[in-house]
C-alpha cells in the first residue's frame, strides 16, 4: 500500500511527532478517501435524468476553482499538505454530491475530476496516473502540467448581503457581489423581514462593507 | 462494485517503468535549458539496511515537492545519495564476521529498491555514496587547502572520548553527558587530534543567521545559541605569591567590585596543581571529570566545590579573594575560570550560602532599596560600595571599568563565542583517511595533491578495539612527500559529518573528475531551495553545512556572488515517528519496517 503510506506521510503536519498506533489507525481513512475518488471517476462523461440546474453548475465551478485556488496556495505557503489534501477531500466530496443533468454540468464534472486527479499527483503519483489513464490521459500527462484557476469561474452572481440594524443583524438580502450601496439600501427596505425594523425610523447613516454586510443607523422619526 | 476498488499492488510497478522510460526525473544540467530550476533535497540516508517510517515520511514530503515544482514547470534537481561511512557498519562488521565496505554496499542496494518501490522521483544518474574514493579525495583535497591556509591544524587538547565506540567526539555530539551513538557517559581526556577552524566564521555564521527566512525560528535559534556570542570583557586577577595570572570573562563587568571569590574548573591548571598534594581535592577531580557537561545539566545539578587554598588579587581593590573549584565551571567554555559575584548572580549566590562565602552588594535599584539579603539582585542598576564608580548606572559603569581595565593593564573589552573549533578526527576504520603524513624529520604533512586520494583498504576487519588501519602496514608505511625517507600515514580517519557537509554541493557537479565542485553547475543550482530533513540535525548537521559552504566558496569552488553564502534557502524540519514513546531509529533498534506495509 504505497499510496497509503505517501499520502498518510503529507497528511502529518511537518513538526508533528506521531505515535505508531495512531498511523496504522489513520491509514485506513486515507484508503477510503483515495476508494471515494476512484468511484467518482465512474461520474465522469455520465448525464442523469432530471431538470438541469445552471445554477448549480456554476456553483460547482466555482468549487472547483477555488479549490485549486486552496491546494495551490498551501503548496506555495510552506507546502503544507495536510491543507492541500483536506481541500482536496472537500473537493472531492463537492463533486460526488453533484449529478450532472446536462452537458454543462457533464463538462464541469469531467474539468473538477480531472482537476482533482492532477493535484492528486505529486502526492499519489501511482494513482493520479491510474485514473488518469482511466479518463483517457495519455500516459504520464496527468503530470504535465499544474491545473490553472480561471478567474472567470470564481466570480458570483450573487452573494448573501447580512444587514445589521443598530448593530443587529435583521436578516439577509440576495444582491449583486458588486451592489452600490444606495441598490443594497433599497433592496433592504423592500425586504418585509427587514422593513419593520425600519418603520417609524429615520435612516440617519448606512455603511456598506463590499461583499460582507449592510449597516443601518436610525432614530426614531 | 467490488471490482471498481482501487487496487494497488497490481499497478505500482507499471506506472514506475513508465516515469522511468519518460526520462521526467532527470534533471537537466544542460546550459542551453533555459527553465528556472529548482533544487529539492533531503537529507540523505545512512543505509542502514531498511528504510524505516521516519524516511518515507521525509522522502514522500520532498517527492511531493519535486512533482509539484516540475508541474510548475521548473527544472528540478532532485538527487538521491548514501551517508555511507559510520560506526554502525563496523558494528555490523564485528557481528557478522564481515568488512563494514561489504555491508554498506549490500544494504545501499537493498534500500534502492526498497526507495525505488516507493515510486519516488529521484534523479538516480547522480546517486553519491560518500564511501567511494571518488567522493572523498575531494574531502581530502578540501582539507589540504585548509591545512595550507591554516584552518586545519593538529592541537592536544581535552577531548570527550567514549569508551564504547573507542573514539573522540566533537562537542556536538556529546548529548546530555553522553555520547550521541551508543548513550555511554562520555570521560575527558587529553589528545593531539585534528581541527577545523569553525571559530573563524563565527561572527558569518551568526550573522547570516539573519538571511535564513525559509528556516523555522526554532532551528535559526538554536544556532544563534550554539554559537553563542556574548560581549563583555576579559579580567585578570593576579594569584597571592604567584606569577599566575587567572583570566576570566565577564559580561556584568559592572559588578566587578562585588567579586567575593573566583572559581576554576576541575581541568584548570591551577586546580590540578592544588591537588597534588592534597588527595580530596584530587577525588573531588575526578569526581568532576565523569559529570555531563551539557548547559543545561550544568544548570539544574547540585553546585559542589572545594577551596583549593590559593588566593586571588582583585584587580582594582587589592583584596584577596579565595579560589575555589566548581563542577559548574567547564574547562571547555571560555577561560575555565570565572569570577564570582554572589549578589548578582544566582548560582554564585547559591553557592556563596551553601559554603558560607561572602556575599558583597555593589548594585542597587533606582529607589537605593535593592535587598540582597534572600537572593541575589541580577537586574541592572545603579552601582553601590564600588569607590569611584559609585552612582553610575550599569550600562555606563560596564564602560568606565573595562576602561578603568584597559588603562591598568589588568583588562580589556572580549567578544566571546561558545562555538569551539570543530574537532574532526576519529580513531576509526570506516572513513575517510586523513590525507597526511607523519615524517621523523619534516613532521606533519600534507598529502600532494597528486596522490590524492588515500584510498580506505576495504577488506579489513575491525574487532571492536582500536582500529584495524593501523595495523595494516601496507597502508601505514609510505614515504615522506617532502624528503622520501621512510614515514608512516595518519591513521584516525575524518568525523564522518565531513562528508554530510558538503554532498548538496556534490550533487550539482557529480560527474566532475577535475574537481570538488564545477562553478557553473553550481550557479545553476544552489543553493538548496527546499531542504527536508529531521529537526534533531538542527545544531550539528546543519551548521557544519553552512560553515563547508563557505570554506568551498572561500577556496574559490565556485562564486559566492552568483550562488550566495547559504546552502539551503529553505529548511522543512518534521516530526519523528514514535514508537511507544521513544524516537524510532535504527541505531535504537525499534524501527517498523515500511515494507511489512506495501
Amino acid at each position: 500500500m504505497v499510496q497509503i503510506l505517501r499520502v498518510y506521510s503529507l497528511y502529518l503536519q511537518h513538526h508533528q511527532s506521531v505515535i505508531w498506533s495512531g498511523v496504522i489507525k489513520a491509514w485506513k481513512g486515507q484508503v477510503v478517501s483515495l476508494n471515494r475518488v476512484w468511484v467518482l471517476l465512474d461520474k465522469v462523461g455520465q448525464v442523469y435524468p432530471g431538470q438541469a440546474d445552471a445554477k448549480a453548475t456554476k456553483t460547482l465551478r466555482r468549487t472547483i476553482h477555488t479549490h485549486i485556488q486552496r491546494v495551490t496556495h498551501a503548496f506555495e505557503q510552506g507546502f503544507a499538505f495536510n491543507v492541500a489534501i483536506a481541500a482536496m477531500m472537500e473537493l472531492s466530496n463537492a463533486l460526488n454530491s453533484f449529478d450532472a443533468h446536462d452537458d454543462e454540468g457533464k463538462a464541469a464534472v469531467e474539468e473538477g475530476v480531472s482537476a482533482l486527479i492532477t493535484m492528486l499527483a505529486p502526492l499519489v503519483p501511482h494513482f493520479a496516473c491510474e485514473c488518469g489513464e482511466r479518463l483517457g490521459f495519455e500516459t504520464v500527462a496527468v503530470m504535465a502540467a499544474w491545473p490553472e484557476v480561471d478567474e472567470a469561474a470564481l466570480v458570483q452572481d450573487e452573494i448573501n448581503l447580512v444587514v445589521q440594524i443598530q448593530g443587529k443583524k435583521r436578516g439577509e438580502i440576495v444582491v449583486s457581489p458588486d451592489v452600490s450601496q444606495d441598490d443594497a439600501l433599497a433592496a433592504a427596505q423592500v425586504d418585509a423581514g427587514i422593513a419593520k425594523w425600519l418603520e417609524g425610523n429615520q435612516i440617519v447613516k448606512v455603511i456598506l462593507v463590499k461583499g460582507r454586510l449592510l449597516n443601518i443607523v436610525v432614530k426614531p422619526a | 462494485m467490488p471490482e471498481k476498488l482501487y487496487t494497488p499492488q497490481t499497478i505500482e510497478a507499471k506506472w514506475q517503468k513508465l516515469w522511468h522510460e519518460s526520462g521526467m526525473d532527470i534533471a537537466n544540467g544542460d546550459a542551453a535549458d533555459t527553465r528556472e530550476t529548482y533544487y529539492c533535497l533531503e537529507m540523505f540516508p545512512y543505509p542502514s539496511g531498511n528504510l524505516h517510517m521516519g524516511h518515507v515520511r521525509n522522502y514522500c514530503l520532498g517527492d511531493a515537492v519535486a512533482r509539484y515544482k516540475r508541474m510548475q514547470g521548473f527544472n528540478v534537481l532532485h538527487p538521491i545519495g548514501w551517508d555511507a561511512f559510520g560506526l554502525p557498519a563496523e558494528n555490523a562488521a564485528i557481528k557478522h564476521g564481515k568488512p563494514p565496505a561489504e555491508w554498506t554496499y549490500a544494504n545501499i542496494e537493498q534500500m534502492s529498491v526498497q526507495l525505488k518501490r516507493l515510486g519516488l522521483s529521484y534523479d538516480w544518474s547522480r546517486e553519491i555514496a560518500t564511501c567511494k574514493p571518488e567522493y572523498y579525495r575531494w574531502e581530502q583535497w578540501l582539507f589540504t587547502k585548509l591545512m595550507e591556509k591554516g584552518l586545519a591544524y593538529r592541537k592536544e587538547a581535552e577531548v570527550n572520548w567514549c569508551e564504547p565506540c573507542h573514539t573522540v567526539l566533537a562537542n556536538e555530539q556529546v548529548e546530555d553527558g553522553v555520547c550521541w551513538r551508543c548513550d555511554t557517559p562520555v570521560h575527558k581526556k587529553n589528545l593531539a587530534q585534528w581541527f577545523i577552524k569553525i571559530t573563524d566564521y563565527a561572527d558569518e555564521l551568526l550573522n547570516d543567521l539573519d538571511q535564513l527566512k525559509g528556516w523555522p525560528d526554532k532551528v535559526v535559534g538554536m544556532q544563534r545559541n550554539w554559537i553563542g556570542k556574548s560581549s563583555g570583557a576579559e579580567v585578570s586577577f593576579q594569584i597571592e605569591d604567584s606569577d599566575e595570572v587567572l583570566d576570566i570573562f565577564t559580561t556584568r563587568p559592572d559588578t566587578l567590585m562585588g567579586v567575593t571569590y573566583m572559581a576554576v574548573a576541575a581541568a584548570h591548571p591551577l586546580a590540578i596543581k592544588a591537588a597534588e598534594n592534597n588527595a580530596e581535592l584530587a577525588a573531588f577531580l575526578e569526581e568532576c571529570s565523569m559529570i555531563s557537561t551539557k548547559e543545561a545539566d550544568v544548570a539544574t545539578m547540585e553546585k559542589k566545590g572545594m577551596p583549593l587554598g590559593v588566593n586571588a588579587i582583585h584587580p582594582v581593590t587589592g583584596e584577596l579573594v579565595p579560589v575555589w573549584v566548581a563542577n559548574f565551571v567547564l574547562m571547555s567554555y571560555g577561560t575555565g575560570a570565572v569570577m564570582s559575584v554572589p549578589a548578582h548572580d544566582e548560582r554564585d549566590y547559591d553557592f556563596a550560602k551553601k559554603y558560607s562565602l561572602n556575599i558583597k552588594q555593589v548594585i542597587t535599584n533606582a529607589a537605593g532599596d535593592a535587598d540582597v539579603s534572600e537572593a541575589a539582585f541580577t537586574d541592572a542598576g545603579v552601582l553601590i560600595n564600588s569607590g569611584e564608580f559609585d552612582g553610575l548606572k550599569s550600562n555606563k559603569a560596564k564602560k568606565a571599568m573595562t576602561y578603568w581595565l584597559n588603562t591598568n593593564n589588568k583588562g580589556e573589552e572580549r567578544t566571546q563565542f561558545r562555538l569551539r573549533d570543530w574537532l574532526v578526527s576519529r580513531q576509526r576504520y570506516w572513513g575517510t583517511p586523513i590525507p597526511v603524513i607523519h615524517c621523523d624529520d619534516c613532521g606533519t604533512v600534507a598529502v600532494p595533491e597528486a596522490d590524492l586520494p588515500v584510498v580506505l583498504p576495504e577488506h579489513l576487519q575491525p574487532t571492536g578495539g582500536a582500529s584495524p588501519l593501523a595495523d595494516c602496514e601496507e597502508f601505514v608505511n609510505t614515504t615522506c612527500p617532502t624528503c622520501g625517507k621512510a614515514a608512516k600515514r595518519e591513521t584516525d580517519t575524518f568525523d564522518t559529518f565531513m562528508e554530510s557537509s558538503w554532498y548538496m554541493n556534490r550533487y550539482t557537479s557529480v560527474n566532475c573528475d577535475t574537481a570538488m565542485l564545477d562553478a557553473n553547475s553550481m550557479a545553476k543550482w544552489s543553493p538548496v531551495d527546499q531542504y527536508i530533513g529531521g529537526v534533531e540535525h538542527a545544531v550539528l548537521h546543519l551548521l557544519y553545512a553552512r560553515f563547508y559552504h563557505r570554506l568551498m566558496r572561500d577556496v574559490g569552488l565556485f562564486d559566492g556572488e552568483k550562488v550566495g553564502s547559504e546552502p539551503f534557502k529553505n529548511l522543512l524540519t518534521q516530526g519523528m515517528v514514535l514508537l511507544d514513546g521513544t524516537k524510532m531509529s535504527k541505531s535504537k533498534g525499534n524501527t517498523v519496517d515500511p515494507k511489512d506495509h506495501y
